[in-house]
């Protein structure tokens, strides 16, 4: 695997990993906002 | 499929794999260490197949026990709460131990090789995500040694039953959690291997139907392992840091949990099946001789189902009390699902039709499949009619459906997939004798074990109950004679993989099935431990 291919994969990874951050915290927030006395 | 043909490949006359000569110039790894720090594609689709059959032995000794249980009735050996922990760690173990792991180990093994690409993109990402299933599944397991025992709310995991278990409920929390992360790092490998790393030439649409089944399985599972990890968090803290996001007691509402719950869960059973579609997809061309009919349809299908899978979350809910607006849009829109999965039935009987077909192993499980899916799939329509699906929830009859998916469905396509693939793993021809025996012993005792409970369920059998009236002592005790007789076949695989293993059997040529297409036949069989260093042209 050259560097510069390297390079590519992690991005594309990282966009990914991205995803699943921002779809984990956006579940447990609205579920916050969803139920009152949640917290 | 779209004609894939090696058109040129580099330093062609001598082996385009590199052979096992560069084995030992790459230092390949021995002993234990070759295992415990794999980064081998190869290695560790090994790895995640044992594993799998492991997790796969134990999920079906704890059902087993069940069938034990419910044999004549009465309670006979376990207290009914025991006999729930049984339940649902089959489930777990059955799902995330057993076939999820068993299509990753098979993605890791021919991804790699059907693109052309040398390796996955995260090498040791990858051996860090098939470690972590070892972990979880001791974690797992070692919850039934815990105070309380292990849990036993069912692998839906409903509220408010998580919030009356002991501490093996965090355990499995846990270990779900871990299996999570693994197969989150599993698909994000397995996305950017097919994105980034194709051998030139191989565009989307040549690609073979097991790397686009998994490529959407791979989205499929980026959308929705992160729901299912924020929602057994919020089981966590609901349990132990005074939230109340389920616990009605407290004011939260447990309907809330199936819904996120589902919105996981129902794409989950296709992430279970959607590989297994582009398994079949390799395996009835092979042997019907004959190119797969509707190549770019079986693509667009396989799209549609997973797109499809994201908005019929609620009809594992009708009975919790929703609207009937609501009921019949879940109905209708669960029952747009059977149009893309006929079309790939259609493509596959299509692609038989006049075929010189011939029936080996791999063939029988697959037309096996394609007869008993349907079947499961057929209930799963009539169980996405809200009035019937009312009746019948949480009996028998959907525990004879989703076993018809999942067994004649997963399972079946594994067992095709893996008897099609043996010849390229071990270099050996596995024994065609003992797979027929394996094949036919599993088809006969998998109905004798799952037809009678669509009746139980028709009568009112309820599911995850230890005892039950007289009147369904004969289904059951057909459904635990057929339930042994299952569990016994399964020896006859492990008889046959360990014989090819073993080096015992005819040698395997690199293309051991005369009409197999892709590159993975394109190697030497058992392919080398580094294959496709220079990539080559697909045309």
């Amino acid at each position: 695997m050259t560097p510069e291919q390297r390079r590519k994969n992690k991005r594309t990874g990282l966009i990914f990993l991205v995803i699943v951050a921002v779809l984990f915290v956006w579940v447990v927030v609205r579920k916050i906002m969803d139920t009152p006395g949640a917290l | 499929m779209s004609s894939v043909t090696v058109d040129q490949i580099p330093g062609k006359g001598e082996d385009i794999s590199h052979d096992h000569h560069d084995d030992h110039a790459h230092g390949m790894p021995h002993g234990w260490r070759r295992w415990l720090f794999a980064t081998n594609h190869k290695d560790i689709g090994t790895m995640y197949l044992i594993f799998a059959f492991i997790m796969f032995l134990e999920g079906g000794i704890l059902a087993l026990l069940l069938r034990s249980e419910l044999f004549i009735p009465g309670i006979q050996f376990f207290q009914p709460e025991l006999f729930n922990q049984f339940t649902t760690m089959h489930g777990l173990i059955m799902i995330f131990g057993a076939i999820m792991p068993a299509f990753v180990g098979f993605a890791n093994w021919m991804i790699p090789l059907q693109i052309g690409a040398s390796d996955m993109a995260f090498a040791r990402m990858n051996n860090f995500s098939f470690w972590l299933m070892p972990v979880a599944a001791i974690l797992l397991t070692a919850s039934f040694f815990v105070p309380g025992g292990a849990t036993a709310a069912g692998w839906t995991l409903y509220a408010p039953l998580t919030m009356q278990m002991g501490p093996g409920m965090d355990l499995a929390i846990f270990a779900i959690h871990l299996m999570g992360a693994a197969s989150i790092m599993g698909a994000i490998n397995i996305i950017v291997t097919i994105l980034n790393m194709r051998a030139p030439g191989m565009t989307l649409m040549k690609m073979p139907l097991f790397c686009w089944t998994w490529l959407i399985t791979a989205y499929l599972l980026i959308a929705v392992m992160p729901v299912l990890a924020a929602a057994i968090t919020m089981i966590l803290t609901d349990r132990h840091f005074g939230t109340a996001f389920f616990n009605a007691a407290a004011g939260g509402d447990p309907v809330l949990y199936q819904h996120i719950f589902w919105f996981f869960g129902h794409p989950e059973v296709y992430i279970m099946i959607l590989p297994a579609f582009g398994i079949i997809s390799a395996i009835v061309p092979a042997f019907a001789r004959k190119q797969l009919f509707g190549y770019s349809s079986m693509v667009y299908a396989t799209a549609s189902i997973a797109i499809l899978s994201f908005i019929v979350w609620a009809h594992h809910m009708f009975t919790t009390g929703m609207p009937v607006t609501a009921q019949l849009y879940f109905m209708y829109a669960t029952m747009l699902i059977s149009i893309p999965t006929g079309v790939k039935v259609f493509n596959w009987v299509a692609t038989m039709w006049k075929g010189s077909m011939t029936f080996e192993t791999p063939m029988l499980f697959a037309v096996g499949f394609i007869f008993v899916f349907t079947l499961g799939g057929f209930t799963g329509l009539i169980l996405s009619v809200a009035p019937i699906d009312i009746q019948v929830h949480d009996t028998y009859y959907v525990v004879a459906h989703f076993h018809y998916v999942l067994v004649a469905g997963s399972l079946f396509a594994l067992f095709a997939g893996a008897y099609y693939w043996i010849p390229k793993w071990t270099g050996k021809m596995y024994d065609e004798r003992l797979g027929k025996w394996h094949f036919w012993m599993t088809m006969i005792s998998f109905n004798v074990t799952f037809f009678p409970m669509h009746f139980m369920g028709l009568a009112g059998m309820p599911r995850r109950y230890a005892d039950y009236a007289s009147q369904f002592t004969d289904f059951h005790q057909i459904a635990t004679i057929g339930a042994f007789w299952f569990g016994l076949s399964q020896l006859i695989f492990m008889w046959a993989v360990l014989k090819a293993y073993a080096g015992k059997g005819e040698q395997a040529a690199a293309k051991p099935w005369e009409a197999a297409e892709g590159l993975e036949w394109t190697v030497p069989s058992p392919a080398p431990f580094h294959t496709f260093e220079t990539p080559p042209v697909v045309r």
